[in-house]
């Protein structure tokens, strides 16, 4: 492995490491709403992107973020944050895109291993 | 204990403030665990409101200086909340660009120490996360 090499995949790490942090957040968040009780239809989480100056909300419903938790590959982002090379756009709303890590690589191992509610 | 209504509303106001911390207590630990160089972690507002789900970025120094006081709480600005039901249960004690330190007071800072979860181990340093020097 080259030094571009390791560069590349410590930059992908990071990034993934950023959104699997972000996720746990989020999840903090949600239970926030069962520990208060909270009916609530949407609910305001932090944008997963890899971005670790990103400061962005989003308003997301409840059945959107549920949807995205079932798969440890998927994260939420602000429009215009996903990172192409190391995610794939599976879906987009007004408020957010859905991304899906790509199959190789470290960034699904990373989500895949850091998943809260594996 | 708390049957007096200012006692009830005091009680609330930390208990809901003391399920945010430790909400954020968790959020720190995770940010020490995935991403430890990560500058500034997104903690949750510690408002009352216990619809609010913003969140602010502070360094975990920052956080962690906050939290050393059970009283202490942080909220993002225009989210300070000193009076509740007609009483008075905290003051701000600082303002920082993207977020402001609140101290509970009266019964609420009672309420505060009392659902502390640090002060049973307090003196156990190593159940807390750990905070770089260069955060600081």
């Amino acid at each position: 492995m080259g030094i571009g090499d390791a560069t590349d995949a410590d930059r992908k790490a990071r990034i993934a490491s950023n959104e699997a942090l972000f996720r746990a957040v989020n999840e903090k968040i949600e239970n926030m709403n069962a520990a208060f009780a909270s009916v609530v239809e949407t609910f305001t989480v932090v944008c997963e992107c890899g971005d670790n100056g990103c400061v962005e909300q989003i308003d997301v419903a409840v059945e959107d973020y549920e949807r995205a938790r079932k798969d440890p590959t998927l994260f939420i982002v602000v429009p215009g944050h996903e990172i192409p090379d190391v995610e794939d756009v599976i879906g987009r709303s007004e408020n957010f895109v859905l991304v899906k890590k790509k199959e190789d690589g470290i960034s699904k191992k990373i989500a895949a291993e850091t998943d809260p509610r594996a | 204990m708390a049957d007096h209504p200012h006692d009830l509303t005091a009680h609330r106001v930390a208990q809901n403030q003391a399920t945010f911390r430790a909400a954020n207590e968790d959020i720190e630990a995770a940010a020490e665990a995935m991403a430890p160089d990560l500058p500034r972690v997104p903690y949750i507002c510690e408002c009352p409101e216990t619809a609010c789900t913003r969140t602010m970025r502070l360094s975990r120094a920052e956080y962690e200086l906050i939290r050393s006081d059970p009283t202490h709480f942080v909220v993002i600005p225009g989210h300070e909340v000193c009076e509740v039901d007609g009483e008075h249960v905290a003051r701000i004690i600082g303002r920082e660009a993207d977020h402001t330190i609140m101290e509970k007071v009266g019964a609420a800072g009672e309420e505060a120490r009392r659902l502390d979860r640090r002060t049973d181990s307090d003196s156990d340093s190593a159940s807390r996360p750990k905070v770089a020097e260069a955060d600081a």
